[in-house]
């Protein structure tokens, strides 16, 4: 699913850079990406989803070389095999919950909203209990269902891969199991992988894999 | 590009952010609509007046304002205008040189003028009528379509003239008018004005009236009796508000009618160089004037053009100034939305699109308030003669 060889890349004008000599996740495997604040977990992620491209090797996801595609192609590649789900949740004020998670429809293909994608967004309402805040704009919302609006978002795609970056980081211990146990269901579900940051020990048991990043990096190193 | 995605995300932008978009929509609109609405408004005011100016040779009066003895003369305001005499008005006829007809635009029933005149003017502005006929005596009165209109007015009711001396009890009374006529529309001033004979606006004045005969006077009404048995009647005696068959007889001018006011005349030339012979005439009168109305609309729409040019001037730089706001407006929304683009790009929006989403707000602005100018300037230009036909 995931293939990383030789990584190496740096931020102009910067002097932190990440090197990763070799990583890969497995079709329908959870990893949990753990790691210091500032060792470049984030980064790897954008990485990997192509919104960073590395200076050196390679990023593949799906067999499909992710650093030799253009910008729209890479765009076009995340929309329809990847779900992001980020931190800080990123939702849009002036669209409804409903209107949110269904946003990587509208912006794929020809952005139209069918009775597919009706179903599948009432069926994660469902699932994560947000049926009935789905009319509701995110600034009437709490951070647990903020989180929850910005997973179904991730999700409302069936992607092939999920990328979490800290999803359960603003969010208590309670709110934290349910979301990472919703994402791993949802990804065991669609037989999807899943790469999550977190920084939360205790949730680390519920993933397939951990994977240290500043071990990650001492092998590049070496 | 994607559309529809492009379409909605950018009108829920726009529909959530309500108050900015309709202001800056309505600041957009002022900037294109305020300098061609003057335009527009100015090219019909124009027009509306040089017909009619064009359609009035010349125009006496007494010495003053030029443009107000026009305006007087052909749209009926300025009643306050200072007055030439009857005579002058013959005067200009017995020359030979041109035919002047009388008018007296200075007294009002209710909203309407009421212009003194002689049959002349009907045939001069080849009046037709939808009812009735035109005036044959003192008394009657031919309304233009809008004062009939407006007022429901039919052939046989009566208009009563506003009342000139509220304060004086003993002073002129409103004279009730027979409406003998309806003049089909023109779409100018003749629509809201009441016609009647020059004489029964001198009733009106108060210098004509009608009571009863002094030798059936009671001894309250007299003033005096001399000994060659004339009486003078004083203030008490009932002077009759309106002017029927029945007392018709008993309305009199004290002193010459000649001698008696009017506000303007129109003068018709008898050809071209009686033009200039009559123009020549009274080119050195210190108390008399001789307009020709064009050119009075000429130097009016000179002053006009100056001051519209100064207006469209200041209009653009305010018009720049508000783009510029607007520039500015804009470049700031897309600092404050810099969060929400980042937003997108990570969930995988194509460069496009967000280009797309950058443009869409000033677009639709811009559109929307193209548009909106565009759909007023045609209201405008549909309601401005009606307007300016109605009220000026």
């Amino acid at each position: 699913m995931i293939s990383c060889q030789d990584l190496k890349f740096s931020y102009p004008g910067e002097s932190f850079d990440l090197r990763v000599k070799s990583l890969a996740v497995e079709k329908g495997e959870s990893v949990a990406l753990v790691g210091p604040s500032g060792c470049g977990k984030t980064t790897l992620l954008n990485l990997i989803a192509g919104i960073l491209l590395p200076g050196e090797g390679s990023v593949e996801v799906e067999d499909v070389r992710v650093n030799g595609m253009n910008l729209t192609q890479r765009q076009a590649f995340r929309l329809g095999n990847m779900g992001m789900v980020p931190q800080n949740f990123e939702l849009l004020d002036y669209l409804t919950v409903a209107e949110n998670i269904l946003t990587p429809i509208r912006l794929s293909g020809r952005g139209i909203v069918q009775s597919e994608h009706r179903e599948r967004l009432a069926e994660l309402a469902g699932r994560t209990g947000m049926s009935d805040l789905l009319q509701k704009f995110p600034t009437g919302l709490s951070q647990g269902e903020r989180q929850r609006t910005a997973l179904c978002r991730g999700l409302v795609g069936n992607p092939a891969l999920i990328l979490a970056d800290e999803p359960t980081g603003n969010l208590d211990p309670g709110n934290q199991d349910r979301i990472v146990s919703l994402l791993l269901e949802e990804a065991r579900r669609l037989e999807a992988s899943v790469l999550m940051i977190t920084h939360e020990p205790g949730l680390l048991g519920r993933f397939d894999r951990v994977v240290d990043l500043v071990e990650l990096r001492k092998g590049a190193d070496s | 590009m994607n559309r529809a995605g492009l379409l909605h995300l950018g009108l829920r932008y726009l529909a959530g952010n309500r108050a900015k978009t309709s202001l800056l929509v309505a600041a957009f609109t002022l900037v294109w609509l305020l300098p061609s609405a003057i335009g527009i408004l100015v090219g019909k005011v124009e027009t509306h007046l040089r017909s009619r100016a064009m359609d009035t040779p010349l125009v006496l009066g007494s010495a003053g304002s030029a443009l107000e003895l026009t305006f007087n003369a052909l749209h009926f305001t300025k009643p306050e205008i200072a007055t030439l005499t009857y005579r002058d008005a013959l005067d200009v006829s017995e020359t030979g040189l041109g035919e002047a007809i009388p008018v007296y635009a200075r007294f009002t029933a209710g909203d309407n003028r009421i212009v003194g005149t002689t049959f002349d003017y009907f045939r001069f502005r080849d009046f037709s009528f939808q009812e009735g006929r035109a005036f044959l005596r003192m008394g009657e009165c031919v309304i233009g379509s809008a004062v009939a209109t407006a007022n429901g007015i039919r052939e046989g009711d009566a208009i009563i003239s506003s009342p000139e001396t509220l304060f004086d009890l003993a002073g002129v009374y409103p004279l009730r008018m027979t409406v003998c006529g309806i003049l089909d529309p023109t779409g100018t001033p003749d629509d809201d004005a009441v016609f009647v004979d020059l004489k029964t606006t001198w009733v009106i004045e108060g210098l004509g009236h009608g009571h009863k005969k002094a030798a059936e006077a009671t001894e309250e009404e007299r003033l005096t009796t001399d000994e060659g048995g004339v009486v003078r009647l004083n203030a008490s005696v009932l002077e009759y508000n309106e002017i029927t068959p029945e007392t018709i007889d008993s309305f009199h001018f004290h002193g010459e009618p000649e001698d008696n006011p009017i506000t303007a005349a129109i003068v018709i030339p008898a050809g071209v160089k009686e033009q200039a012979l009559l123009k020549g005439r009274y080119t050195s009168s210190k108390s008399l004037q001789l307009v020709t109305p064009t050119e009075e609309m000429d130097e009016l729409f000179a002053t006009v053009f100056s001051v519209q040019r100064a207006v469209i001037w200041m209009l653009i730089i305010v018009g720049g100034a508000t783009l510029a706001l607007g520039a500015l407006t804009f470049m700031l929304s897309y600092r404050l939305r810099h969060r929400e683009f980042v937003s997108l790009r990570h969930l995988g929006a194509s460069p496009g699109m967000l280009r797309g989403l950058i443009a869409f707000e000033a677009v639709f602005v811009l559109a929307a308030s193209l548009l909106l100018s565009g759909g007023l300037l045609l209201l405008i230009e549909w309601i401005a003669p009606i307007m300016i036909e109605r009220y000026w």
